[in-house]
This record gives structure tokens, C-alpha cells and sequence, in this order.
């Protein structure tokens, strides 16, 4: 579990300094367009798929941090053991889509034989960094399924102290 | 099971899923496969949730919306907020309830460089909330002036929410920055009319605070520069037609990096927790929108949109009482959801209805922000208000008690805008490329 938080984490930092290097890019380009009236070319090309990388790796340690946007109003005034087998449903079916989109960008990314237009840059590559980000996705979720079950189990301790 | 039944369970059982906590996104992804696997069988499913995550992020439009988030996190770090709360206080501060007003003026200015509300309605509440307490202001009306003023951050262009909105709806984000302009005025002039209104009839709800000179006036006026040229550079070149919305949220972001090291803000920390809180919000808000294309997919093969429209026109009510009723489903939906989810989940469903009905798509996006951002302030459960009660440790009944005035101001903002939508197409009418 603390590999999954590790690597995940690290590629929130990757996702971020991809951000650092589109708004840059961005910026080069405008300044070359109309300061210095050459385009580069195919930067927006590059833009599209620096947004893959930017993406997708940064959604596992979304979930790892508990970020992804949901509705707690509901939630949060239930019981504390009812929210947690709730959770652990609704982390499962979440699992299960997930584990299907993975699936599927793997057989996609083995197909993929595609190259940009304008620089001719192999797609395969950024759809198989989606692939990886949507398989970190899967493992963050996991591990969240294990903290709430051992907190699950550790409540009903407690309860038995009691 | 006809398909426009199978879309009605499907977005039933995705309300449920919500309200039992699922990620938003998810649960649209997942209800949007399954209904298509229903609907179109296992292998067409299939090859959609294959395609469309990775079609529509390899999107330029669609990196407008990590570049504008990233120069708000950005601006979040400086000290702009609080220079522009300073500059509106010594102009209005002398008058009665002005310090609450300054709240609404400042925070319309760093609107206009903030396309989200978070990082102007954080930043107001440590700032504004302090100096209204030193002045004797009534907490009702110093918070909720607060929350009120929030909500001006995501009409005043740049904002992030009309770019989702244009992104899927495919309208031009340009001219919805244009769009929010009039009506962004408009309600932050109502806002500061409720302000005089409720301290002419209740002085101590907010005494006026000590006189400034002209001259303190003038001198006030450097804490605004930097928000003026980002704004000018940012708005100015999109209205002018000089960049696309994308260039100029790179340009901004890069702009707003510019100021934070100029006025010697700008450290190694502050600009890693910006590029990583810009990446955070940035993944949170491309899972809603990876999740909103695959259930559109459903929604268009299940023809509920097509249904729901042809079942409101052959009800015979008028446009303006369908119109109401979406006003008030945004209103109960705001309370629950942010307003980039509120958007997201319903456009896939009342966009088509809206387009049939005739209404403009440019001025319903505005509309839409305009309502949404009443829920998030609406009691009883209005997100913003749970919000800023937590910054500031004021109760949330406190807090309601004193929001509902501007919930009126901001529906009679709506009114207005449903009567005479020449107020929000008015500029984009004289936008020179469309």
C-alpha cells in the first residue's frame, strides 16, 4: 500500500511539472506568432498531448488524497460504520468501471498506430501513459478499499471494548 | 424497455449513487457504459469507453482549463487579494455598511483575474471578515456579504465554469467571456444596492468606517495595478481578438507568475504548491468531464434529451414557466454540488431541451452560473456558506440569516437578465472575431 501512495504521488508531481511545460509552450508560442510572426509548428499538437500526460497520471493521487469531487452532504450525517460500508460499496463499483476502461485501453493502446499531422509523433506512447495513469487509478482505489475496511475492522473492536 | 426508458432508471440510479457519495465522475462514467451496454450491446460499448477518455482529453480547447486554474492558484498565493480589498475600502469604506460593499467590489476585481471563486472567497474572509468585526459589523452581514460577493469570481470572465460550459456545448468560450461582463456588473451593483438598502434601515448592522482623503484615495489605487494590466492583457486580448482563450490563459497564468516575482512573492514553495494545487483541481475537474462525455454517449443513444423536449413542447406551458422550472432545479442542484459538477451533470441533459426551446445558448450559460451560484448560497444547505462558516468559525445559521437579501438580489439579477438578454449579448455582439 505505501508503494502505491509512493508512485502515485510522484506522478502528481510529474502531472505538475507538465503543467509548468504547457503554460511555457503556451507562452513561447504566443510570442513567436506575433512577436516574432513564426509559429511554431504543431505546438498545439504537443499541447494535446502534454494534457494526456497532465491527466491521467495525476488521477490515482487524486484518489489516494480523497480529492475526487463527491457528494458528502448526505453522506456525512449518517452513522460512522454505515458510512464506511457505504464506501466500500460505492469504492467497488467504482473499481469495477475503472478496471473495465483500463482493460480497454490496453487492448486500444496495442492497436494504436496512429502519428500526429503535423510533427508526426507516435500516439501509442500517450495512450499507453493513459493506460498506466488509469491502472494507478485502480490501485489507488484499491488501497482506499483496504484503509476502510482496517478501519471498518478497527471500529468493531472498539466497539467490542466497549 | 424502450431506450428512452433505460436513460430515465439509468440517471435515477446515477442520483442515488451520487448522494451515496460516489465520485462524480465515476458514477457518470458508469452509468454512461452500462445504459450504452443496454441500449447498443457489449461491443460498441466497449469501444466507447476506449476512445472517448482519451479523444477528448487530447484537446487543446480543453488545456484553457488547467492554464486558467493555474494562474488563480497562482494569484492565490499573493498578497492581490488583500491589495485590492485595501484600495476598495479607503474609496467606500467611510460610508455606511461600505466595508461589506469593499468586500463585494474586491472581490469582483479579483474576479476578473480569478476564472474560480475558491481562492477570492478564502481570501476575502481572512481579510474582510477581520476588518468589519474591528468596525462593529454584524456577523450576519459581514459573512454573508462575504459568501455573496464569492459568487461574482466565476461570471466575471475569465471564468472556468464557462469554459466547461462552452467546452460542451460547443459555443465559444470567447463570447461567454464577453457574456458574463454586463451581467457580472449588473450583479455586483445589486449586491452593494442590498448592502445600503439593509444598513439604511439597520445603521448598526454595519457603521461607517473613518473618512479617507482624495489624495489616500489616489494613493490606494497601486494596489490594483497589477490586477488591471492581468485583466487588461487577459480579457482585452480575447475581446480584441488578438489571442484564443487558450493562448490567454497561458499568457495569464505566466502573467500572474510574473506579478507574484515582481512584488517579490514568489518563492520556491509558493510556486510548487501552486503548480501542484493547479494539477489537483485540474484532475478533479477532467474526471467529471471524461465522465460527462461517456454519458452523453448514453443520453444521445437512449434519446431521452430528444424525449424530455418533445414532451415539454407538447405540454403547451410557456417558455418563461419551463424556463422557471430549470431555474429552480439549478437553484436545489447548487445546494448540493459545485458548480463545475452542477454544470457538467446537467448539460448532457438540459442543453437539447434549452437549444429547442429557443433560447441563446450564450445567455443561458450565463444564466446557469447566475443560478447555480444562488444554491451554493441557499440555505439551507448551500455549499459556500458551510464553506466560509468553516473558514471563519461563524455559525451557519448566523450565516443564513443574513444571506437570504442577496439570494433575492441575485434572482432579480436573473429576472432582469430573462427580460432584457440584450444585457449579457450585448458584447459579444461587438466582439470582432467570433
Amino acid at each position: 500500500m505505501k508503494a502505491i501512495r509512493f508512485v502515485s504521488r510522484w506522478l502528481g508531481y510529474i502531472a505538475a511539472v507538465i503543467l509548468g511545460i504547457m503554460m511555457m509552450l503556451t507562452v513561447v508560442d504566443v510570442f513567436f506568432r506575433y512577436v516574432l510572426n513564426a509559429p511554431l509548428t504543431g505546438a498545439i499538437e504537443v499541447s494535446e498531448l502534454l494534457m494526456v500526460v497532465l491527466v491521467f497520471p495525476a488521477l490515482g493521487w487524486i484518489a489516494i488524497e480523497r480529492s475526487h469531487i463527491r457528494v458528502d452532504l448526505l453522506v456525512s450525517t449518517w452513522p460512522p460504520r454505515v458510512q464506511l460500508i457505504v464506501e466500500i460499496i460505492i469504492l467497488l463499483l467504482t473499481l469495477g468501471t475503472f478496471v473495465i476502461i483500463t482493460w480497454q485501453s490496453i487492448l486500444e493502446s496495442r492497436q494504436v498506430d496512429m502519428t500526429t499531422s503535423l510533427l508526426s509523433i507516435p500516439e501509442a506512447p500517450f495512450h499507453w501513459v493513459m493506460t498506466v495513469g488509469f491502472a494507478m487509478l485502480c490501485l489507488a482505489i484499491v488501497s482506499l478499499v483496504v484503509e476502510d475496511v482496517a478501519s471498518l475492522g478497527e471500529q468493531k473492536r472498539e466497539g467490542k471494548r466497549r | 424497455m424502450t431506450p428512452e426508458i433505460i436513460g430515465l432508471i439509468g440517471l435515477l440510479i446515477m442520483i442515488a449513487l451520487l448522494f451515496a457519495g460516489m465520485w462524480i465522475g465515476a458514477a457518470m462514467a458508469m452509468i454512461g457504459f452500462l445504459g450504452y451496454l443496454f441500449i447498443m450491446g457489449m461491443g460498441p460499448a466497449c469501444g466507447m469507453v476506449a476512445q472517448i477518455p482519451f479523444t477528448t482529453m487530447a484537446s487543446y480547447v480543453l488545456t484553457t482549463v488547467p492554464l486558467f486554474i493555474l494562474m488563480g492558484s497562482f494569484i492565490a498565493n499573493t498578497r492581490v487579494g488583500k491589495d485590492l480589498f485595501d484600495t476598495a475600502y479607503a474609496w467606500v469604506g467611510q460610508l455606511r455598511g461600505g466595508l461589506a460593499m469593499a468586500t463585494i467590489f474586491a472581490c469582483a476585481l479579483a474576479g476578473s483575474i480569478l476564472g474560480v471563486s475558491g481562492p477570492a472567497a478564502i481570501t476575502m474572509g481572512k481579510v474582510a471578515l477581520p476588518a468589519m468585526r474591528r468596525y462593529k459589523y454584524d456577523d450576519t452581514l459581514a459573512t454573508a456579504s462575504i459568501c455573496a460577493a464569492g459568487t461574482l469570481a466565476f461570471l466575471i470572465p475569465p471564468s472556468v465554469a464557462f469554459i466547461i460550459y462552452g467546452l460542451l456545448t460547443e459555443q465559444s468560450i470567447g463570447l461567454l467571456f464577453a457574456a458574463g461582463v454586463l451581467p457580472g456588473i449588473l450583479l455586483a451593483g445589486l449586491f452593494v444596492l442590498t448592502i445600503s438598502i439593509l444598513t439604511a434601515r439597520h445603521p448598526n448592522l454595519g457603521p461607517a468606517g473613518p473618512k479617507t482623503s482624495f489624495k489616500e484615495k489616489i494613493v490606494s489605487l497601486k494596489g490594483v495595478w497589477h490586477a488591471l494590466i492581468l485583466f487588461l492583457i487577459v480579457f482585452g486580448g480575447i475581446y480584441g481578438g488578438v489571442f484564443t482563450p487558450t493562448e490567454a490563459g497561458g499568457i495569464g497564468a505566466f502573467g500572474a507568475l510574473v506579478v507574484t516575482a515582481v512584488t517579490g512573492q514568489l518563492t520556491l514553495k509558493s510556486f510548487r504548491d501552486s503548480l501542484l494545487d493547479a494539477t489537483k483541481v485540474s484532475g478533479m475537474v477532467m474526471l467529471l468531464i471524461i465522465g460527462a462525455y461517456i454519458l452523453m454517449k448514453f443520453m444521445a443513444v437512449s434519446k431521452l434529451p430528444f424525449a424530455l423536449s418533445e414532451f415539454v413542447a407538447q405540454s403547451g406551458l410557456p417558455r418563461l414557466a419551463v424556463f422557471a422550472c430549470i431555474v429552480l432545479l439549478y437553484i436545489v442542484l447548487g445546494m448540493f454540488l459545485d458548480i463545475f459538477s452542477a454544470v457538467i451533470v446537467t448539460i448532457p441533459v438540459i442543453y437539447p431541451l434549452i437549444v429547442s426551446l429557443g433560447f441563446d445558448p450564450i445567455w443561458f450559460g450565463v444564466t446557469v452560473v447566475i443560478v447555480c451560484e444562488v444554491g451554493l448560497i441557499t440555505p439551507p444547505v448551500g455549499m459556500d456558506v458551510f464553506q466560509v462558516s468553516g473558514a471563519t468559525g461563524v455559525p451557519t445559521f448566523t450565516i443564513f440569516r443574513g444571506v437570504w437579501p442577496f439570494v433575492v438580489a441575485s434572482l432579480v439579477c436573473i429576472l432582469i437578465l430573462a427580460i432584457f438578454p440584450q444585457i449579457a449579448l450585448f458584447l459579444p455582439s461587438t466582439m470582432m472575431v467570433k
